[in-house]
């Protein structure tokens, strides 16, 4: 394994890390707002670190441009809606979770 | 290797769950949501089959678009006349009568379902060996006018299944205007939000651009009028949702014009062709390349738009199906 793999797992796997931890906090969490902030999660960190990963082995610079679009649209488009849903869910009226 | 073939068996099995689950899912809004992901994980299939031309538009139509229109219609039942609750109500009084029933129904129809298995197999054991049409395709590509395998079949040598598409897609537009809640032109629009609307600001020259590009791509690599056409139609979609309509609305017959101008082009050049001593859909060898960019920009309009009217006239605009869910759970 050339160090330019090793790189590449490296980040890949701590991508995975944050989109395992994302999908358990989807499961796991207990109301809306907080299944939000896992998502994000893993769309801002779990698919930032592999697309970094995926640079590393780039063959060309117009493919890592490219990689590099995704990932903005990605965050561009989960932060709006996540911000979307949080907002007709405080105004349709649930509240967010208290621990008792 | 074996990881490959791990991940093709995981991708298959998941397949078949998500398919029971979408069928068996007493829940609606549950079904939907699979149905979704079921797009997600089939397109991923696709790509590993070394096809990225259904796997994008999968992607786009099947589950981005499809998915849209399915839980808007979720949306709906579940809102108006509270549908759900009195089919509910009425299942329990019928059930008695319906278990004997269900007995004979249930077989029939594993009877009809391993019959349809087992001529599906029988097609699959038919198929020509040796990858297929491939060698066909290949050998015939000279006379296709485009570069690219599939676009050559998809347009040329199995012109026959585009045109019955793109007129498929028109006969749904027909259903839902005929039936539609709100007539063309609906009369109100969605609100919108400044985070929504910057967002869209951004987004939909990229989607004009993409949708141009993969139009013309299609020539020569993946791409072409369902891809372009489903981007151009998320676009307008997103437009919509902007409470931003196209440009032109009050001249309803631009539209009617340019929903059937896919489907009447590609007809028209077909039965035109064939009085100089053609067959159906088969194009003169030095006129191919260009009548297929003809046909193909026409499509793209065409399908775009049909997908947008299909969102537009049966979309209950109001609260989205996610929040009644949410509140559920309360």
């Amino acid at each position: 394994m050339s160090f330019r793999d090793a790189l590449s797992f490296a980040f890949i796997v701590a991508g995975m890390f944050f989109f395992l931890a994302g999908t358990l906090g989807l499961l796991r969490f207990p109301d809306v707002y907080g299944r939000l902030h896992a998502l994000t999660k893993a769309d801002n960190l779990g698919l930032g670190l592999t697309i970094i990963g995926l640079i590393v082995q780039a063959g060309s610079w117009h493919e890592v441009l490219k990689l590099l679009l995704i990932w903005v649209l990605v965050l561009l488009a989960s932060a709006t809606a996540s911000f979307l849903i949080a907002r007709v869910a405080l105004n349709s009226g649930i509240r967010p979770w208290r621990p008792r | 290797m074996w990881m490959f073939s791990f991940f093709d068996s995981l991708v298959g099995l998941l397949l078949l769950w998500l398919a029971w689950g979408v069928l068996a899912s007493k829940d609606l809004f549950r079904s939907v949501v699979l149905f979704i992901v079921f797009g997600l994980l089939m397109s991923m299939a696709w790509v590993r089959l070394m096809a990225p031309d259904i796997a994008l538009a999968e992607a786009a139509i099947g589950t981005g678009l499809t998915g849209v229109l399915l839980l808007d219609a979720v949306g709906f039942m579940s809102r108006g006349s509270q549908g759900r609750k009195e089919v509910e109500g009425e299942e329990k009084k019928k059930k008695k009568r319906r278990l004997v029933e269900s007995t004979a129904i249930r077989c029939g129809f594993v009877a009809f379902l391993i019959a349809f298995g087992a001529i599906l197999v029988r097609g699959v054991m038919s198929l020509p060996g040796d990858g297929g049409l491939a060698g066909h395709v290949e050998a015939n590509m000279e006379i296709s006018g485009v570069i690219h395998p599939v676009t050559a079949v998809l347009l040329n040598f199995r012109g026959y299944d585009t045109l019955l598409e793109i007129g498929v897609l028109l006969l749904a537009v027909f259903g839902v205007y005929s039936v539609g809640r709100s007539q063309p032109p609906s009369p109100a629009l969605p609100r919108s939000h400044p985070m929504l609307s910057g967002l869209t600001g951004l987004l939909i020259p990229l989607m004009i651009l993409m949708g141009g590009y993969l139009f013309w791509v299609g020539a020569y690599a993946p791409g072409g009028a369902f891809q372009a056409g489903a981007i151009l139609g998320a676009a307008g979609v997103l437009l919509y949702l902007n409470g931003i309509d196209l440009p032109g609305r009050d001249h309803e017959w631009i539209y009617r014009f340019s929903l059937v101008l896919g489907f009447g082009l590609f007809l028209g050049v077909a039965v035109s062709l064939v009085g100089s001593g053609n067959r159906l859909l088969e194009y003169p060898r030095h006129l191919a390349g260009s009548l297929i960019v003809l046909i193909e920009a026409a499509l793209t309009l065409s399908i775009a738009l049909v997908l947008v009217e299909l969102y537009r006239s049966s979309s209950s605009s109001g609260e989205s199906p996610i929040f009644t869910e949410m509140r559920k759970d309360e």
